[in-house]
């Protein structure tokens, strides 16, 4: 639904060039939820308004459906009033001098696609009864909470009926509960209506919890493009995978038997297809077992347990193996363990992911 | 639905051209192309000789002549010393007030500030009215009071003088000079001084040590403005001045063009312009700089802390002391002056024969006044239909500025910024004989119409300034929200953006409209008979010999503006723009 090849903006200011989105290419598959997850300045935002066509792109070809809609280099560009498309902003840029209802219609009443005047009111009302803001359609928008305003934006942008829609952060701005909250509904409503969405967040949760698909974007480049439990699970790269969560990693060299060597121990596990015999070895702190007596298995090494942290549903181990330091994390914490007691740590080989250097 | 279904139903296809965007870029584009066609004017204008339409070679004897003029000397030195006298009036009471008001305790500051602010709004040449009715040495009231209570042989005030009017000229300013210092001091980090007193300096001290350093570039910023501001000013050396030969660069100008006897020296008149011009451009290079500097001691956050005010104790009588004897000399006495001419059939002053012969004549005689009514007519047109297409213009202008990403808007920005440093009179002389030049062809000169003109051109700058403030703060996603949602540019101008900055555009109409009210300098240099508004009619008057009359009018301009101004003062105080006024 939209196909972008080799996507390239550059930004320019006092003389210094930056390509904000780097000669990107990216497939979203119709009734898709795809979330493009980065930190600030990875480039997706300005992906995301290329798309919109708020920003004119330097190279490369936007798709929607089988519509070209901007290839600077053949003299394409499509406003953004030209493309049909739902979008929700950050700020929720609900117009503060309209009502709900005048909200959602405006783009309806003033728009391109313009509708007739009764079609208008059905489709509004249809709109707002989504997003469960039925009531409120007649109240100015500066009277409604931070999640009720969004909801609103939620409603403008789906009372154009768009094949695609695209959110830029929609949740930032709304407190953590609220968060949850509205995240589920965009995510019923997705699926519900069938849309193509294309979300941008820097959150990972938010993204893991939305996404069919994530792209994980830094530097203006897409780093990884997957489902979240396989990006969280095998990322190919060391950064895709601290931006997913937190990892211990630990520098190693692998050895001619296929073993890598730690600063504290042997550990063995599958090698990725790599030439390079220095490595970063690196375990999420939920896959680190740890326990009082020893199991017997492989990768398992005596360590001292240095402090304990309760955060009511998990239990995070800060632990010491002959100096190096991990973090575990376990929602079966063992009550018995002290701080300062000795324990074994097990490396499961399984959980290990293997890193160039 | 498959993905050519897709492509089928919605028909994608951009429009050819984007009509909302050419329209606002035209009228964008008129407007920037009229403020420099009439600064080319004034240049090509001092290249030639003879009548506008006359064939003239082009020439350099308009720049001979100004320079082996003595008189040109003389005018040059006239007008520095007025701006000089100006200015160490108008800064030192500005400064004043403006910490009175922003860093004390003084009881009822928000009347004196009130006052000031709106004191802008004060038609100067009233003001220069009332002086001379006060204190010109033969019918001053002040003067013959004086005389006739000490028996003197001589008048002990004259304020027909080169100090006099320079003094008249700095009371008119010192609201300006107010608003800009009182804005540097309000925004300057109210940290820098606690820290001062905390350690142990005194007020004094802190005030020497630490503030004044600190705002001396928004100071030295209003100092050039007002030097600007003053070797343009053209009401006060034209009420008072011109009538006892002291000739500023302003009323030179206006004598080359309406000469006792020949005729009008238009070539002359553009060599003096663009010397002005040149001028004013340079000023504004030491004021940006200035001005530059000054935004560095700027509070960045956005959330103002106000500092504890200084506590004045008996020292608040000092503080108001000072206020009342400024409204008093600025505002009080000139008024009374003018009601009290405007009551009597001949000058005297105040006496118990003079209280017997006053009555409201003049008042009656000149409601029945055609002339009068005419220009009534004249200004109220003025003042509904300028400030109603300045505001289509900014809108047009500040949006391009603000919002869109043309190569140009910055230039743009600078042209519409052009009327503010250039002294407005060049801008009507230039347009009085661009209309001299078509008037064969388009007959307007003398019309209402150029005097219209020039005020658009003029408060453009105005306008521009108030409504950038406004768009500037609107988050870019309001307006691509709509975009988005397939809205025109124009649509989203019209009916996201506009209801968004209505404070603002409420605001610049008004402040536009009052202006048109109250200006006299650009209309006196267009106003034909036909074409009077109620300041040129006052002029008239005033010129005519008609002091009376002349002060009859000018009570009931006043009676008429006090209203409107108050109205616009409660508005803008909800609004808070302030600051902005300046």
């Amino acid at each position: 639904m939209i196909g972008i090849l080799s996507l390239t903006k550059i930004f320019k200011s006092r003389g210094e060039t930056v390509r904000a989105v780097d000669a990107v290419d990216l497939q979203v598959n119709e009734k898709e939820f795809f979330v493009l997850l980065g930190l600030s300045g990875s480039g997706k935002t300005t992906l995301l308004r290329c798309v919109a066509g708020l920003e004119k792109a330097d190279g490369g070809e936007i798709k929607l459906g089988d519509d070209v809609v901007s290839a600077p280099e053949r003299g394409i560009f499509f406003p953004a009033e030209d493309r049909a498309l739902g979008m929700v902003f950050q700020s929720y840029a609900v117009w503060p001098h309209m009502t709900v209802f005048e909200n959602v219609a405006f783009p309806l009443a003033n728009g391109k696609r313009k509708l007739p005047r009764v079609k208008v009111r059905e489709r509004v009302m249809g709109a707002l009864e989504l997003v469960q803001l039925g009531a409120l359609a007649e109240r100015p928008v500066p009277f409604l909470s931070g999640g009720q305003q969004q909801r609103v934006a939620l409603a403008r942008a789906l009372a154009v009926e768009p094949k695609v829609l695209l959110m830029d952060e929609p949740l930032s701005n709304l407190d953590a509960r609220l968060r949850e909250e509205v995240r589920d509904e965009i995510r019923n409503l997705a699926r519900k209506l069938g849309i193509t969405v294309l979300y941008v967040t820097h959150d990972q949760v938010e993204a893991m919890a939305l996404a069919d698909r994530i792209a994980v974007m830094s530097g203006g480049k897409i780093l990884q493009i997957g489902a979240p439990q396989e990006l969280y699970h095998s990322p190919q790269d060391r950064r895709v995978g601290g931006f997913l969560g937190s990892m211990n990693e630990f520098e190693g060299a692998v050895q001619t038997d296929g073993r890598i060597k730690l600063g504290f121990g042997f550990v063995k596990c599958a090698l990725p297809n790599q030439k390079s015999t220095e490595v970063i070895v690196a375990i999420r702190p939920e896959d680190v077992v740890v326990s009082a007596a020893p199991s017997g298995m492989k990768n398992e090494f005596s360590a001292t347990l240095e402090s304990q942290l309760f955060l009511g549903d998990i239990t995070v181990y800060q632990l010491s193996i002959s100096g190096a330091k991990l973090r575990g994390k376990t929602t079966q914490a063992d009550r018995e363990l002290a701080a300062g007691s000795a324990v074994h740590v097990r490396l499961p080989a399984e959980n290990l992911k293997i890193f160039p250097k | 639905m498959s993905v050519t279904e897709y492509a089928q139903t919605l028909r994608l296809k951009p429009a050819a051209v984007n009509w909302s965007q050419v329209l606002i870029l035209t009228v964008a584009g008129v407007a920037a192309m009229a403020i420099i066609g009439l600064l080319i004017t004034i240049v090509w204008m001092s290249f030639r000789t003879g009548v506008p339409g006359q064939p003239s070679p082009y020439t350099l004897s308009n720049y001979t002549a100004l320079l082996s003029d003595p008189y040109n000397y003389r005018v040059m030195v006239t007008t520095l010393i007025f701006s000089g006298v100006t200015i160490a009036v108008a800064i030192p009471l500005g400064f004043l007030f403006a910490w009175f008001i922003e860093r004390t305790d003084l009881p009822g500051k928000a009347l004196a500030m009130s006052v000031l602010s709106i004191g802008i709004l004060f038609p100067t040449f009233l003001k220069a009215m009332g002086w001379v009715f006060l204190c010109h040495p033969r019918i001053g009231v002040v003067n013959i009071f004086l005389m006739q209570l000490f028996e003197l042989k001589s008048a002990p005030f004259n304020v027909a003088t080169l100090g006099g009017i320079g003094f008249v000229q700095g009371l008119t300013l010192t609201p300006l000079a107010y608003v800009m210092i009182s804005a540097a001091l309000r925004s300057m980090n109210p940290a820098l001084v606690e820290a001062a007193n905390v350690h142990g300096v005194s007020k004094l001290k802190t005030l020497l040590g630490v503030e004044l350093p600190l705002i001396w570039p928004a100071l030295f910023s209003a100092v050039i403005w007002m030097f600007t501001v003053a070797i343009a000013a053209f009401d006060v050396p034209g009420v008072i001045g011109m009538a006892n030969n002291i000739f500023t660069f302003s009323t030179a100008i206006y004598f080359m063009i309406n000469p006792n006897e020949g005729l009008p020296r238009y070539g002359l008149s553009g060599a003096y312009g663009t010397l002005m011009v040149i001028f004013s451009l340079i000023l504004m290079v030491p004021y940006f700089i200035a001005l530059k500097q000054s935004h560095r001691y700027q509070i960045i956050s956005g959330k103002s802390y106000q500092s504890r005010p200084v506590e004045l104790g008996r020292w608040s009588l000092l503080g108001w002391g000072l206020l009342g004897l400024y409204f008093t000399l600025a505002f009080i006495l000139p008024l009374l002056a003018i009601f009290w001419v405007s009551l009597l059939p001949y000058m005297q002053a105040p006496s118990r024969q003079a209280l017997a012969s006053i009555s409201f004549e003049r008042y009656t005689s000149l409601a029945l006044d055609s002339g009068l009514l005419q220009a009534a007519w004249n200004t109220l047109m003025l003042m509904v239909l300028v400030p109603t297409l300045i505001v289509f213009v900014c809108a047009a202008i500040s949006w391009i500025v603000t919002r869109s990403r043309l190569r140009w808007r910055v230039a743009l920005d600078a042209v519409a910024f052009l009327p503010h440093p250039v002294p407005n009179l060049l801008f009507a002389l230039a347009i009085a004989y661009f209309a001299l030049l078509i008037s064969n062809v388009v007959p307007v000169y003398g019309t209402i119409y150029v005097i219209m003109a020039v005020y658009l051109v003029c408060w453009v700058s105005f306008g521009t300034r108030v409504l950038n403030n406004s768009m500037i703060q609107l988050h870019r996603e309001l307006e691509e929200a709509a975009q988005v949602g397939g809205v025109s540019t124009l649509r989203i101008l019209l009916k996201v953006i506009v209801p968004l900055i209505r404070p603002g555009i409420v605001y610049a109409w008004i402040w536009t409209s009052l202006s048109a009210y109250r200006e006299l300098t650009m209309a006196v240099f267009l106003a034909s008979p036909k074409s009077q508004v109620l300041s040129t009619y006052i002029w008239g008057q005033w010129h005519g010999g008609g002091l009376g009359d002349a002060a009859a009018i000018a009570i009931i301009m006043m009676a008429v503006m006090s209203p409107l101004v108050t109205t616009f003062w409660i508005f803008a105080r909800r609004q808070q723009h302030v600051e902005s006024a300046a």
